[in-house]
């Protein structure tokens, strides 16, 4: 391999390092280094293997940026957080995907007029960030590497390689997405596990799917649709305005107050459905598979559908009961409709197998 | 051996080798070598560590038309050689005493 060819691989392998002056100062070392060998003889070849292999010096940097490079203590802790920042334009930024994560999520007002990423890093893993408008953060496992430990007993020399999965660890890495008034950003988040909490922001659009963790949304717009799933978790939604939202908790309860829509889906298969102060147009459909649904809305909404398997309904709507056009059936259980609501242009149906039925109305 | 000792080892070494006055990577490596095999992956943390907590600086310098980095003992730095000779006394003693010829015999 040429000295052009190692260095450029290097520097490849050094890309998940964010600071490109790091990066820079290392490959310098390394072009000297070999420099260094020219001048005492050795051919370029022969220098740039001296080297050794790019894989143990990525290995070696990674776990050298990782313990801060600050650590005066002997060697460093081996299960040392390192914490990471990125700053990103606001003007430039459209899209943030953040992929298989572990750990909380944070979505929050930024301190300046800039986007800001934060993380932590394990020793197992840690997050790469990549690119400009759509911006991706992703959870990329560390290079495991290995420790050689040596012996030397009576004169006899051992010399044992270990992998290291067996040093200490928490796979939790906490991240935070910092947003300035005014940006315009889509979030989009797929995670393994961890709670996600977005407040006080603005945003483009709101995707976010947990396999397992809570999801909590307070005082956020949105210009285009929020979409919340998690398969086991609460979803607590509080001062949210946006055209089209969406929840879904495989299991867990959905707790709503004080949402403004066009068109509203909810849904739990074990939990309940509570929503109180909502303000849905033109679509609302709430299902609970085994849970209560007990919604309060604030406006007529064109088309109200609810649809409980083994759970009791309750449902206050706005207005008279001359808006509205309610049909209800309950397979073993009361309906009850405080009115007539026989002929009203917002329509209303609700359904559930086996619970009551009880519908409201409220001037 | 624990890794962390082994580094840290690894450092006093490199220090002892700034002794002499300033040094550059692979003169440290060449100085080092008789005693402990070394090479650049291990060397750079090293010298990031051993800059940040203060035990050496680093000059750029003009060498041949090129520049090279020069690393230069500093008093923290022949502190921790003094800390570690020190420590390592104890550990001496007791290698000798565990290696030595007399068997303990209570015979």
């Amino acid at each position: 391999m040429t000295k052009a060819e190692f260095l450029d691989k290097l520097c490849q392998g050094l890309r998940f390092q964010s600071d490109p002056e790091e990066i820079q100062k290392t490959v310098n070392f390394y072009a000297e280094a070999i420099d260094d060998r020219i001048e005492d003889g050795m051919t370029e070849e022969e220098a740039v293997e001296a080297m050794g292999s790019i894989d143990e010096i990525v290995a070696e940097m990674r776990a050298s940026w990782r313990s801060g490079g600050e650590d005066s203590r002997e060697g460093g802790s081996a299960t040392s957080r390192e914490e990471n920042k990125r700053v990103l334009s606001a003007a430039v930024v459209r899209r943030i995907d953040v992929f298989d994560t572990s750990g909380d999520i944070d979505i929050l007002p930024s301190p300046d007029g800039e986007i800001h990423i934060e993380h932590t890093a394990s020793d197992r893993w840690h997050y790469d960030i990549s690119g400009e408008e759509t911006v991706t953060v992703r959870r990329i496992k560390n290079d495991p590497g290995e420790d050689t430990v040596s012996f030397d007993i009576f004169g006899r020399k051992f010399s044992v390689t270990i992998p290291n999965f067996n040093r200490a660890f928490s796979d939790e890495l906490r991240l935070k997405l910092l947003l300035p008034a005014g940006s315009s950003v889509a979030v989009n988040v797929n995670a393994a596990s961890g709670d996600v909490e977005c407040r006080e922001v603005a945003l483009d659009g709101l995707n976010v799917k947990l396999a397992d963790g809570d999801v909590t949304v307070e005082n956020v717009t949105a210009v285009g649709k929020i979409s919340l799933n998690t398969a086991s978790g609460d979803m607590e939604l509080r001062g949210l305005s946006a055209p089209e939202i969406s929840v879904n908790s495989a299991s867990g309860d959905l707790d709503l107050g004080d949402v403004k829509t066009a068109s509203l889906s909810l849904r739990s298969v074990s939990g309940d459905v509570d929503g109180q102060e909502i303000a849905v147009t033109e679509k609302l459909n709430a299902t609970a598979v085994s849970g209560d649904i007990t919604l309060a809305l604030c406006v007529p909404c064109l088309s109200v559908q609810l649809d409980a398997v083994s759970g009791d309904v309750e449902l206050q709507l706005p207005g008279s009961d001359s808006l509205y056009t309610v049909v209800t059936r309950s397979n073993s259980g009361d309906a009850r409709v405080s009115g007539q609501a026989l002929n009203g242009p917002n329509m209303v149906r609700v359904k559930t197998m086996s619970g009551d039925i009880d519908v409201n109305f409220h001037s | 051996m624990d890794i962390q000792l082994r580094r840290g080892i690894l450092e006093v070494c490199v220090l002892k080798a700034l002794t002499g006055g300033e040094s550059y990577g692979y003169q440290i490596i060449k100085d080092i070598s008789p005693f402990v095999a070394m090479s650049e992956s291990t060397l750079y943390p090293i010298l990031k560590r051993l800059e940040s907590a203060g035990a050496l600086t680093v000059t750029s310098r003009e060498h041949n038309g090129r520049l090279r980095k020069y690393y230069s003992i500093t008093p923290v730095g022949l502190g921790r050689i003094g800390a570690f000779l020190t420590e390592w006394e104890e550990v001496k003693r007791a290698y000798d005493y565990i290696k030595g010829d007399q068997v303990n015999d209570k015979g």
